[in-house]
């Protein structure tokens, strides 16, 4: 068939043929006419911009590297004659180029896109970007947004919610999302739904809350007693604590906050002492597959999931009874009897070995009682600045780093454990010779 | 333009597409949309020349150490320490959950409309989520397009509202006016700006042929055709690949 060359699109790919480009981009839709139907303004919404651009501006290397930072760190393009790469453009020609990734992670859109999403990944188990947003997730932007010690995320007695006068109906009026602790934050996500749904800016709105809560009966709010930051937000139980044994909350502790997967801890040669009565000695009719196989993950597991004896997530609420464990901690006792009952929250680290003492660096006792201390070990150790320093550079480099750079994640995490700030981790990582090209 | 026609004009583009990209025969649609297909020219992105010795593709592994984490830009060098490859850059692109605030920051309208967000809504489980660039095809690049169609038309309607001296993009166009009065220096001068907004750079000589070119094959010669001449250039630069490296 002869092709048709007076079309006009036909025009257009020959073109393309003629100067070998590719990835052809489609342009589609749209419209006649309508108009824009107005959200509603308030300046705790995100409101997103970029300066008038500069058609006969120059773009130097250092502007074109301002860029890359700015889009690393944040999550989101800006036009290349923003003001903002403008002052970051002079510090990196002033040899400054922390300070200028300073810039980039003073905007909202670090806290409203590249931490958020981060945290999305880590409060469930799909570990998917699309989660919703939680108070788990306020709580994690919350913290970095201002300044404390990330530890506090594993061992602090707080959420972060709205500041209700933020989240009035165009600044004014009644509020837009539902605001009732009990109703909306203990016993559902509500008030957090309503925030991502009106696309309220998490950086403009968050305010801390000092001490969770929680409420076994759904009508009366009681203290958390043993609270260790994230690991006790609703989301969190909620995720982990629903139905099963108590164990994923173990195995995803280890998994989010200190980057290791079960496989990547387990541990055969450990003591059984602790391994619960619902776990067959005899998987199979062999004990040997037990010994080898199943006990290299419940040796040490099920010695730290004695934390979790009195918590459970039932009714779409955390449940919380201080000194009656749980009935699922014992659940299929029959299986091998001989097995460990528990009877308390006293646990044990037995991740203690050589190569999980080194991956872990451990700076806490062997042993504690509840939630709260299991969070304080977690937090404490290298493991988990370490991980802070992975999870962060696979967010704003793009690609997680490779075996060959666990040196220098090392090296930035100790670094990192001096204030331990995210913000400032977000920059030694962002200006890494190791994250951004320099092309 | 009501929601039924407006979808329609949608599914009627991605139809076109479809054929565009099936056998390149040219499409007769004059319905009441402008049918828009162009191509926007990627440097480093051609044809061979992602290397896989080069480039390092984001990795979705967990951070766990055991699954084959990427191998990264650099090299060792004498006493072990870390060069990094000068030539290597990690490619990665937009996901479902941070394009809607780029393209809104690209096009500066501050908020998206209602509008925007539905279409945003209806389109965002096509994105992928993970940013890796082999995970895009063909329906996340139709949705992307369908996407960014949207917000270019809020940003038209934005500044056709505005003094020409107060627009960030389409100072220099008369949106009373028709699609012949449009000079040559002002279409060059909004590609211009709509290229430093969301390429973070000039456009290529071939680029700005190429989108003119696409925007004078835009039928109609009414003042709603200047809208629809901007739609065009505005749509072919916010949903084509530079705008969604990351």
């Amino acid at each position: 068939m002869k092709k048709r060359t007076d079309a006009p699109t036909d025009r257009l790919f020959e073109k393309i043929g003629k100067i070998g480009m590719v990835l052809p981009v489609a342009a589609a839709s749209l419209l006649s006419t309508g108009s824009v139907a107005q959200v509603a303004g308030s300046p705790a919404k995100m409101t997103l911009g970029s300066a008038m651009p500069d058609p006969n501006g120059e773009i130097t290397a250092d502007r074109q590297r301002a860029y890359r930072l700015f889009k690393a760190i944040t999550g989101i393009a800006i036009a290349i004659d923003d003001s903002r790469l403008a002052q970051m453009e002079s510090l990196i020609a002033a040899g400054n180029e922390k300070g200028a990734a300073a810039i980039a992670t003073s905007d909202p859109s670090f806290y409203d896109v590249q931490l958020r999403d981060l945290a999305r990944k880590m409060s469930v188990r799909e570990e998917s970007v699309t989660a919703p947003l939680s108070d788990f997730v306020a709580t994690f932007v919350g913290v970095a947004r201002d300044g404390l010690d990330a530890r506090e995320l594993l061992s602090g007695n707080f959420i972060y919610r709205a500041d209700i006068a933020k989240v009035l109906v165009n600044g004014q009026g009644q509020p837009e999302v539902r605001n009732d602790t009990l109703a909306d934050i203990v016993n559902s996500n509500n008030h957090y739904a309503d925030l991502q749904a009106r696309s309220y800016s998490l950086y403009s709105v968050l305010v801390r809350e000092n001490g969770q809560q929680y409420s076994n009966d759904g009508e009366t709010l009681q203290p958390m007693t043993d609270a260790a930051g994230l690991i006790t937000t609703r989301q969190w139980i909620r995720e982990h604590a629903d139905a099963g044994t108590n164990r994923r909350l173990v195995e995803f502790s280890f998994r989010q906050f200190m980057c290791a997967p079960m496989e990547a801890w387990m541990d055969a040669s450990r003591p059984d002492d602790f391994v619960g009565r619902d776990v067959d000695r005899f998987p199979g009719g062999s004990h040997e597959k037990y010994q080898v196989t199943c006990k290299a993950c419940h040796t040490q597991m099920d010695a730290f999931r004695q934390a979790f004896a009195y918590v459970n997530f039932a009714g779409g609420r955390t449940r919380l009874t201080p000194g009656q464990v749980v009935g699922k901690m014992n659940r299929n006792s029959n299986m091998f009897p001989s097995g460990y009952s528990t009877t308390n929250d006293r646990w044990v680290n037995y991740a203690t070995a050589p190569r999980n003492a080194d991956q872990f660096g451990w700076r806490g006792p062997a042993s504690g009682s509840g939630m709260a201390d299991f969070g304080r070990l977690l937090a404490n150790s290298k493991g988990f600045s370490r991980c802070m320093t992975k999870r962060v550079f696979a967010s704003i480099c793009k690609r997680a780093p490779g075996p060959a750079e666990e040196a220098a994640i090392r090296v930035i995490a100790d670094q990192f454990e001096g204030d331990y700030k995210l913000k400032g981790l977000a920059e030694t990582v962002a200006v890494s010779p190791i994250c951004i090209s320099r092309e | 333009m009501n929601e039924r026609s407006r979808r329609n004009a949608q599914n009627m583009g991605n139809l076109a597409m479809r054929k565009l990209m099936k056998n390149r025969k040219f499409m007769t649609q004059t319905v009441t949309v402008a049918l828009l297909a162009v191509v926007a020219t990627f440097q480093a992105c051609g044809p061979g020349q992602l290397n896989k010795n080069q480039y390092a593709s984001l990795d979705g592994n967990a951070l766990d150490g055991v699954n084959g984490a990427n191998s990264g830009s650099f090299i060792i060098g004498p006493g072990g320490a870390m060069v990094p490859v000068e030539s290597t850059k990690t490619v990665a692109v937009s996901y479902s959950e941070n394009i809607l605030e780029s393209l809104i920051t690209i096009i500066g309208t501050g908020q998206p409309s209602q509008r925007v967000r539905d279409s945003y809504n209806r389109e965002r489980t096509k994105i992928a989520e993970s940013g890796k660039a082999e995970a895009v095809n063909a329906p996340m690049w139709m949705a992307i397009t369908n996407l960014s169609g949207e917000v270019c038309w809020d940003l038209v309607l934005a500044e056709k509202a505005l003094a020409a001296g107060s627009r960030r993009i389409f100072g220099q166009i008369n949106f009373a006016g028709n699609p012949a009065q449009i000079t040559d220096a002002a279409r060059n001068d909004a590609i211009r700006r709509l290229a430093r907004s969301a390429w973070a750079r000039n456009e290529t000589p071939e680029e700005l042929a190429l989108i003119k070119s696409g925007m004078a094959s835009v039928p109609g010669t009414a003042a709603a055709d200047v809208d629809r001449q901007m739609l065009f250039a505005c749509t072919t630069i916010l949903a084509s690949l530079d705008s969604h490296d990351r």
